[in-house]
């Protein structure tokens, strides 16, 4: 790359010169590549702790009589320099004889070279990383053998301690790994740990390992020390350790984009940082606590913030603040925290206009806008340093707006026209299902209403209105329960989401009512089970809505499906709201204040159980001791937090929390629950064990009650009358409302985040390997280390493991790359010429359900059967895997089309008649023919031609008599655990394989052939093998022929020495699966087809004792798996 | 020796969602059936006294949640368990099926000393339906290939064996128990002068 030219004096230093002409160097950093000696050393220490890291290569200009030289180029590799090293000669160097003086080409040089770059620049798009930054990426990626589309983040120097030695180094953080390298007088050190892998990030300040950050493995501690910018780097790597986290619950195939968007944000005052990444980033950071604290949608992309202030007209006053600004909404919130809060969706902006002076009198003298949306309600901005810029930028922003259609109309005449919809939405239910009230109740509710009225005419009503103290004052006492489905989802920012989607719901609930599956299947049994004490629960009209509501969700996020808990929210939030609004707030509460609560792994909830943990240990470290002797802490946040109290309160309580919660957030059920616990202490102090304790508390919340609730169950409350439910939230608002904060939640729920998902993940691990283990092919030490190669694999395929299915090891699904990769390393049978048609046949023959994917444990019986498994079992399994539904007809097709299968037979059989067939014929077809096998596994159909030979329509009449699931079993029988062991299950179709046609046993005898080459005897053993398998294949051709007496003898004397096989008069060897449906099963084969049956295989190939010797060998797996590892790992070396 | 000492029994109900495991709770314990429970989340639990053998035992049982996303959940619950019933919908197969991953999982997660002797319980609910989808036969032969667990058809709504069922469970737990207490190997596990738990105790001290 051509730099500015740049004088430098010392020419030799640190350098060595590779090549010199008159006028130009090139030279290489003394300590890279092939340099050697002490000097090198010594530059090589110096560059890895330096600041700035030099290119290994560079260009210096020179002339004859001057002391001075110019760096022209620099470049990471030397293929590079070379490049540019060239370009001078063919460029420069031709004129530089034409000029007089030295100096002048010099200039000429310098000239030339800076055009150059000034020309390259153009073309250079702003977010080029820096120089620097690119050197560490090279060298990140060198050290640490990363992939290359592995982005390093940020990088920074740092000591590790290696025992009681501090090492200084560079720490790099790039989007997977965290890396530590240092190089001190040839003591290297390297580490490469895994965010994944990470199970703790903690900053700590022992006397060991003073002012470190310490990271925590499976495998082990580690710590770091000397940060210039510690705080910066732990904020980092949390944030990179919890993408990480997030990865593993979403199973979002692990891919992470960068957000091109957030870049060209943020445009004013951003300090330029290192590294492109590192910028998206801090913006991805900003934008999430953004969404957060305004509760809007979470793909909303901050796009800059800016001081001013905002006019509240209620009580005239200017409150300083931040004004917040992104492709959706405009939003402000108070310097004072809770003072005032506002949203304005973009979509409602109606105009923006300088408000000059005069007007709003203070705000004179600097810049004020004022905000008018589509319902004529104005927002006064005022104080705004640079106003044209935030004009011009809202105006940018109102352009993007997606579509005029979507902006909101100001007459809001929307009129449903469709009368031939088989449902109608229903309006909140309690207007439907009217309980009796007594006027106290009645006029307390008309009392709050009439609060709240007088409210909203001062703030406003809907999304923007200023959320102020006063009304989180009105929250806290209770919403009045007509409100509470506006303002619900006013507050819990739902009803943006339901604008943003309009029609959604409905569409969705079309299609998720016609479709049948297994969440809808548990929603159905859940309906009745939901909010069973409230009437319109008990009629069809509340379950219908309930069942769509559940259903419809169920459908848009399949991630979580549907999750028990969900129907008890979902019902009470059907009472209060119409259905649709009902809808959006499960959502999200779903996606939003609880995130991942309700998916498959109930991670969300495992989470905030730590995070309830650790703040009762802060708050009420007594207690927190005493619950956690008794095991309650567990018990009692899972029901309490998955159904917001309702299952455990009575639900007319359990909704004023719901008040506060959708107001303030999920800090609302943690303070809540700090409370009651607060409350019983004494009580539960006194428990010794936890049922007791559980007693205690289900008595005090089975008796919190409402006062002021109009919708009361059917049955009557009867339980002992403990506290008032808004005596309660006061006292929880008293106690910690202020030192429970959102934020710290949030900070909290990053760093459980990173031990419950590896938890997780262990216990994944244990119950694989647990169900491995009883196929009894693989020892567990072996099992561990292949479980640990798959994770391997996957991770670096960026792929994580699954939710889990009907067993643990489906969690892990290789594809065939990844299945390719881990069975050619391991396995004895994807050694030769062969291995890849042998590997994409097992591969084929695990693959289940033929999606493409094999799970952990089709892997380990692969590897099981081919290392493990006796000598019949091997060869059934070979033979399977070559059997016709598997192994497809289609495959057998060469690719040349001069070839026909017959042909290839015929070479085959040259083959093994001993003559040495042209080895790059067979190669050739063997290769297409391998080339076929992997393009059907990776699921390219072919087409099949239509001239087909008889070998392939025989194969296809085979294929109809035999299922793919047959031939597996088959391949499979003797496994412990081959069919899951339920009780009772019908009885599975019996294994069976049918025949080979003659195409398919060529291949066979091929892939032995080419198992065996290494040794003479055995490849005479197959050899003879196949011919005797050959010629009764063609006795089958050819039943009218007599039958050769000798040929069925010697066939007979084969299978006798064979102990194992007892023969029937078919021939057979029996199996215990198959003898029981064999002769009913079985299809005879085909008149006059070529065939061989796998009696017929097993008993003439185990006849060869040397065969049945070699297929009896126990291979062991562990050397390969140790050289597996080697690849991958790379740990502390020095 | 301790024989006429108060023992408490802890009991843990498993089952699939939706198979009636509360429901064979409540009916045990209140002697009541409803159609009107909440799906359990998490974890609910009722005592009850009952008298085995001259020995007056407190049965503590625990009803758990059964949807799949939750079975893993349990352990804190499992801690300490006397008796495991594992509890199946006779009218719906996959259920049934179940049975050995909740076994499986529970004994994993729970540990128990001895694992192979360690006493269940199955009982196949809902006989009281007519669409009955697993015989009584087929349950009955997968108990006996797991050590002879005793197999109880039951039904909650009607009241059917559930007294007989939960008597066995609380000899079979009982029995579990005595023998910890020969081997003596974890006293915490044996409560002594375990206090009364039912619903009207009245909160007195404990003497752990």
């Amino acid at each position: 790359m051509w730099v500015k030219p740049q004088e430098v004096f010392l020419k030799t230093a640190l350098w060595d010169t590779d090549e010199t002409t008159l006028y130009f160097v090139l030279q290489r950093r003394k300590g890279h590549g092939k340099s050697r000696g002490f000097s090198s050393l010594l530059v090589g220490t110096l560059d890895s702790v330096r600041d700035t890291k030099p290119a290994p290569f560079r260009i210096l200009h020179q002339t004859p009589n001057s002391e001075v030289y110019y760096v022209i180029a620099t470049a990471l590799t030397e293929q590079e320099i070379r490049q540019d090293w060239q370009w001078l000669f063919n460029n420069v160097c031709p004129t530089l004889h034409s000029f007089d003086t030295e100096e002048e080409i010099t200039e000429f040089v310098c000239c030339k070279i800076n055009s150059v770059i000034a020309t390259e620049q153009e073309n250079l798009t702003e977010d080029e990383d820096t120089i620097t930054y690119k050197n560490f990426e090279y060298e990140f990626h060198q050290r640490f053998g990363m992939p290359k589309d592995e982005k390093l983040v940020c990088y920074y120097s740092c000591s590790y301690w290696k025992g009681k030695m501090p090492r200084q180094g560079w720490m790099y953080l790039s989007v997977h790994y965290m890396c530590f390298y240092s190089f001190i007088f040839g003591r290297k050190t390297a580490i490469k740990i895994r965010w994944a892998d990470v199970t703790e990030l903690a900053k700590t300040n022992s006397l060991l390992f003073p002012d470190s950050i310490k990271v925590i493995t499976r495998d082990g501690e580690h710590y770091f020390t000397l940060f210039l910018k510690k705080n910066e780097t732990f904020a980092l790597m949390q944030q990179l350790a919890n993408i990480a986290m997030k990865q593993l619950i979403d199973d979002k195939s692990g891919s992470f984009n960068i957000d091109k968007d957030l870049l060209t944000k943020l445009s004013k005052n951003v300090p330029k940082k290192p590294s492109f990444l590192k910028r998206d980033l801090d913006a991805r950071k900003q934008s999430n606590l953004y969404t957060l604290r305004f509760r809007l949608p979470q793909n909303e992309k901050l796009d800059g913030t800016e001081e001013c202030t905002l006019w509240t007209p209620f009580n005239k006053r200017h409150n300083w603040g931040r004004l917040y600004l992104s492709q959706n909404f405009i939003c402000f919130d108070s310097r004072v925290r809770n003072l005032v809060r506002l949203t304005i969706p973009l979509r409602n902006v109606h105009q923006v206009e300088r408000a000059d002076s005069g007007g709003t009198g203070s705000s004179a003298d600097s810049g004020s806008i004022l905000i008018t949306t589509a319902h004529h309600t104005s927002f006064l901005f005022g104080n705004i340093s640079d106003r044209d810029f935030l004009v011009h930028k809202i105006s940018e922003l109102l352009a993007k707006l997606p579509n005029d259609m979507y902006r909101e109309k100001s007459t809001q005449a929307v009129t449903r026209l469709d009368g031939e919809r088989e449902w109608m939405p229903q309006p909140p239910l309690m207007t439907l299902f009217r309980t009796h009230q007594t006027s106290p109740i009645k006029q307390i509710q008309q009392k709050k209403e009439k609060q709240w009225e007088d409210h909203m005419a001062e703030v406003g009503r809907g999304v923007s209105m200023y959320q102020t103290t006063d009304g989180s004052e009105l929250v806290v006492n209770g919403i009045p329960e007509l409100l509470r489905g506006e303002l619900w989802s006013v507050f819990s920012g739902s009803i943006l989401q339901k604008a943003q989607n309009k029609g959604l719901y409905e569409r969705l609930v079309n299609k998720a009512l016609s479709s049948k599956n297994q969440a809808n299947d548990e929603i159905e049994r859940d309906l009745h089970r939901s909010l069973p004490e409230h009437r319109a629960f008990q009629n069809d009209v509340g379950i219908s809505a309930l069942r769509r509501v559940l259903c419809a969700y169920a459908l848009k996020n399949p991630t979580i499906g549907y999750c028990q808990a969900m129907n008890i929210v979902a019902s009470v939030l059907l009472i209060y709201c119409p259905e649709e609004q009902a809808f959006w707030l499960l959502a999200t509460i779903c996606e939003t204040l609880l995130p991942d609560y309700y998916n498959t792994r109930v991670v969300g909830a495992l989470v905030d159980q730590g995070v309830l943990e650790e703040l009762t240990e802060a708050h009420l470290p007594e207690l927190h001791a005493k619950l956690d002797e008794l095991g309650m802490m567990k018990m009692i946040s899972l029901s309490w937090f998955l159904t917001l109290f309702i299952s455990v309160m009575p639900y007319e309580c359990a909704v004023n929390v719901m008040d506060c919660f959708f107001y303030d957030g999920a800090k609302v059920i943690f303070q809540v629950t700090l409370t009651i616990l607060d409350i019983n202490r004494e009580k539960l102090l006194k428990c010794c064990e936890d049922g007791q304790a559980m007693q205690v508390l289900s008595e005090y919340l089975e008796g919190i009650y409402n006062e002021e609730a109009m919708a009361l169950s059917t049955e009557p409350r009867t339980a002992e009358k403990t506290i008032n439910i808004q005596e309660l939230i006061y006292q929880s608002y008293r106690s910690y409302g202020t030192s429970v904060s959102s934020e710290h939640i949030e900070h909290l729920r990053l760093k459980h985040r990173l031990r419950v998902v590896r938890q997780l993940e262990d216990s994944l691990e244990r119950n694989t390997l647990r169900a491995l283990q009883q196929d009894r092919l693989l020892d567990a030490n072996e099992l561990q280390e292949l479980l640990s190669a798959i994770r391997e694999e996957l991770l670096w395929a960026k792929r994580v493991p699954c939710e889990r299915l009907d067993a643990p090891y489906e969690a892990y699904r290789l594809d065939y790359t990844q299945f390719k990769t881990l069975f050619t390393a391991l396995s004895p049978w994807a050694k030769g010429d062969y291995a890849e048609a042998i590997t994409a046949r097992m591969f084929k023959l695990m693959d289940n359900d033929d999606d493409g994917f094999v799970s952990a444990r089709g892997l380990s019986v692969a590897l099981g059967l081919s290392t493990r498994g006796d000598a019949q079992r091997r060869l059934r399994a070979l033979y399977c895997a070559h059997a016709p539904p598997l192994l497809s007809h289609l495959e057998l097709r060469p690719t040349h089309f001069t070839e026909t299968g017959e042909e290839l037979a015929a070479d085959a059989i040259s083959f093994f008649d001993g003559e040495e067939a042209s080895p790059t014929g067979e190669q050739a077809s063997m290769t297409s023919s391998l080339q076929r096998s992997i393009s059907e596994v990776c699921g390219e159909g072919n087409l099949l031609d239509k001239s087909c030979d008889s070998a392939i329509s025989q194969s296809a009449s085979y294929s109809d008599a035999y299922t793919a699931d047959w031939v597996r079993a088959c391949a499979l029988s003797g496994l412990p655990s081959s069919l899951p062991p339920t009780p009772g299950s019908a009885p599975a179709p019996a294994p069976s394989a049918p025949p080979l046609p003659r195409a398919h046993f060529l291949q066979l005898l091929a892939a032995l052939h080419d198992l065996t080459q290494h040794s003479p005897s055995l490849y005479e053993a197959v050899v003879l093998a196949g011919t005797l398998l050959l010629q009764l294949g063609e006795l089958n051709h050819h039943p009218e022929l007599n039958r050769e007496v000798s040929q069925d003898s010697l066939f007979l004397a084969a299978a006798e020495k064979q102990p194992d096989s007892e023969l029937d008069p078919n021939g057979n060897t029996p199996d215990e699966s198959e003898r029981k449906s064999s002769p009913s099963k079985e299809p005879e084969p085909s008149e006059g087809g070529w065939s061989i049956t796998l009696q017929q295989f097993l008993a003439t190939m185990l006849a060869q004792s040397p065969l049945e010797e070699y297929f009896n060998e126990k291979v062991p797996l562990l050397p390969q798996l140790e050289a597996l590892r080697q690849r991958d790992r790379l740990q502390s070396v020095s | 020796m301790s024989s006429r000492k108060k023992v408490l029994l802890k009991v843990i109900i498993l089952g699939d969602s939706g198979v009636g495991k509360t429901s064979l709770m409540n009916q045990f314990v209140n002697k009541k059936f409803s159609n009107q429970y909440k799906a359990t989340i998490g974890a609910d639990f009722l005592t009850k006294e009952v008298i085995v053998d001259d020995r007056i035992v407190t049965m503590q049982i625990w009803d758990t949640a059964g949807q799949e996303r939750f079975q893993s959940l349990g352990v804190a619950f499992y801690r300490g368990a006397d008796c495991c019933v594992l509890v199946f919908d006779v009218t719906a197969p996959n259920t049934f099926k179940s049975l050995e991953s909740w076994r499986d999982e529970f004994l994993i997660q729970a540990s128990p000393r001895d694992p192979d002797n360690f006493p269940f319980v199955i009982l196949g609910n809902k006989v009281d339906l007519d669409n009955r989808a697993v015989s009584a036969k087929r349950a009955q032969q997968w108990c006996q290939s797991k050590n002879d667990i005793p197999y109880f058809e039951t039904s909650a709504k009607e009241a059917v064996n559930v007294e007989l069922a939960f008597q066995t469970i609380a000899r079979n737990a009982l029995a579990q128990e005595t023998e910890a207490e020969l081997y003596n190997e974890f006293p915490d596990q044996i409560k002594l002068n375990a206090n009364d738990n039912s619903r009207n105790r009245d909160g007195d001290n404990c003497a752990c």
